[in-house]
Order: C-alpha cells, then sequence, then structure tokens
C-alpha cells in the first residue's frame, strides 16, 4: 500500500552539519534573537540555553517551572511565551529557557512546533517539506 | 563610519590567518543575521506594543494558574479568556475559529507533574 501526503512548503537544510540545524527566531515585541536549533522528534518541548532568554529581557524565574529529563539526568526549565519564527512558520507558543546557563542544547520538540505541523524528511537531500496543519 | 577607517580595518583582516578571518567571517554574518531580524521585527506604535506585551502576559499568567484545571489539554485562549479546550492543536485551533477570534493563542497546558524529555 502506497500513502501520500501533500505539503505546502519546502526548507532546505544543510545536511552536513551534526543534526537537522535550522535557524529560529525568537521574538518578544520588538526584541529578537536568531539561534541555531536542532529538530529532535525525541523532545517533548522547544528548549533553548538561557542565554536567550535573558537577551529578550525574559525573567527566566518567573516561567512555568518543570524538569526535563536527558538520557544522563534531568535539568529544570522555565516556559515563557514567545513569538518564533522557524521554518517559515511564525508561532505564538510557550519554549522552554534552561535554569542552567552551562546547558547549550537549542532543540526544537514536539510543544510548540510538532504538535501543529506535519513534516516530510529527506535527510539525504537536506529537504524538510512542511504544512501547517490544516492548510491546504 | 568615515573610509579611511574602513580600509584600516580591511587591512588589518589581511593580517590575520585563515582561521581568525574565517571567524570574522562568520561573526559579521551572524551580525547581520541578528540585524535583518531585527528589521523584520513586527514594528508597532507604543500603544500596541504595550497592548501585544499585556496579551503576553495573560497567557503566560492562565497557563500558569491552570494546570491543575486544565493540564494535559490543549487551549485556546484570548487573553485571559478560554475560548475553548481540545485533546490536541487543531482542535483547540478550531474552538477559537468557531469563537472568531483570529489571532488566539493556542498551546498545550502542562500537567501539574509535568516532566519533559530531550533526547541524546
Amino acid at each position: 500500500m502506497n500513502y501520500q501526503m501533500n505539503f505546502s512548503r519546502l526548507v532546505s537544510y544543510d545536511a552536513g552539519l551534526p543534526g537537522i540545524t535550522v535557524d529560529v527566531v525568537i521574538s518578544l515585541i520588538s526584541n529578537s534573537i536568531t539561534l541555531k536549533a536542532k529538530l529532535d522528534t525525541g523532545s517533548t518541548n522547544c528548549t533553548f540555553e538561557r542565554q536567550y532568554g535573558e537577551r529578550l529581557g525574559l525573567d527566566i524565574e518567573s516561567g512555568e517551572r518543570i524538569r526535563i529529563g536527558t538520557p544522563t539526568g534531568s535539568f529544570i526549565a522555565y516556559r515563557h511565551s514567545v513569538t518564533m519564527n522557524v521554518l517559515d512558520y511564525a508561532l505564538d507558543v510557550g519554549v522552554c529557557f534552561a535554569e542552567d546557563a552551562s546547558i547549550s542544547r537549542n532543540v526544537l520538540g514536539r510543544l510548540g512546533l510538532l504538535d501543529r505541523v506535519n513534516i516530510g524528511l529527506v535527510d539525504y537531500e537536506g529537504k524538510l517539506y512542511l504544512s501547517k496543519y490544516g492548510e491546504e | 563610519m568615515s573610509v579611511e577607517l574602513l580600509e584600516t580595518i580591511k587591512q588589518q583582516i589581511g593580517v590575520l590567518n585563515k582561521q581568525q578571518q574565517a571567524e570574522l567571517s562568520q561573526f559579521l554574518q551572524e551580525q547581520m543575521k541578528q540585524d535583518a531580524a531585527r528589521a523584520t521585527a513586527p514594528c508597532l506604535p507604543p500603544g500596541d506594543l504595550e497592548a501585544v506585551e499585556i496579551r503576553r502576559r495573560q497567557h503566560a499568567e492562565w497557563m500558569k494558574s491552570h494546570r491543575e484545571e486544565y493540564g494535559g489539554m490543549y487551549v485556546a485562549l484570548d487573553g485571559d479568556r478560554l475560548l475553548g479546550t481540545g485533546k490536541n492543536y487543531p482542535e483547540a485551533a478550531a474552538a477559537a475559529r468557531q469563537a472568531a477570534v483570529s489571532n488566539a493563542y493556542v498551546d498545550f497546558v502542562l500537567p501539574p507533574d509535568y516532566e519533559g524529555y530531550m533526547g541524546g
């Protein structure tokens, strides 16, 4: 049996980089930060380094406190609502900033991104096919 | 910046080794991206900026204070007004459309005992 999906957008990424790395702009009012993050279907949340939240002007600890498990332990992060521009979409979403400034991972996970877009992946060509859920 | 200063900087760049030039190039590219991001950021009058920030804070406060009640569900909010709920994003977004609110905030409410996961 064959299955078909239709996508409205095509975004290329550098298949030579470790992980599927894409540009992300997070913004708050008129303040924006550009960073690189890895698409991670194994992560529950979109989580960024503390420094990016601070540079946006957020009081990190005023967000929703959550614990995030990893294969080697866990860390605390705080969720804040921001506007996230990623893969040609502008999304108002809750994203997390790590409490510990030494955590240097930036990932795009399920909540806030994968829960609202359909994604097709051709990794050897560095291509992501995308549609927002419900988009023609 | 004066033409002289620019020429001086260009000459100084010539003294750098290849790796340092690559680092400088990377730095300039990042700077240009930041500038582009700032240029494309929504430019709203001060009154509108304040309204946007008030709405953002209302959404954040609502999400934080309703984890017991709505944890594990998606909600659609208009400021601090609940428009509807759903078990996934499309359902909650549909509730917002039904309420005729085009810029509703739709997101997942974290349950009180929520623990996220980040892959290896």
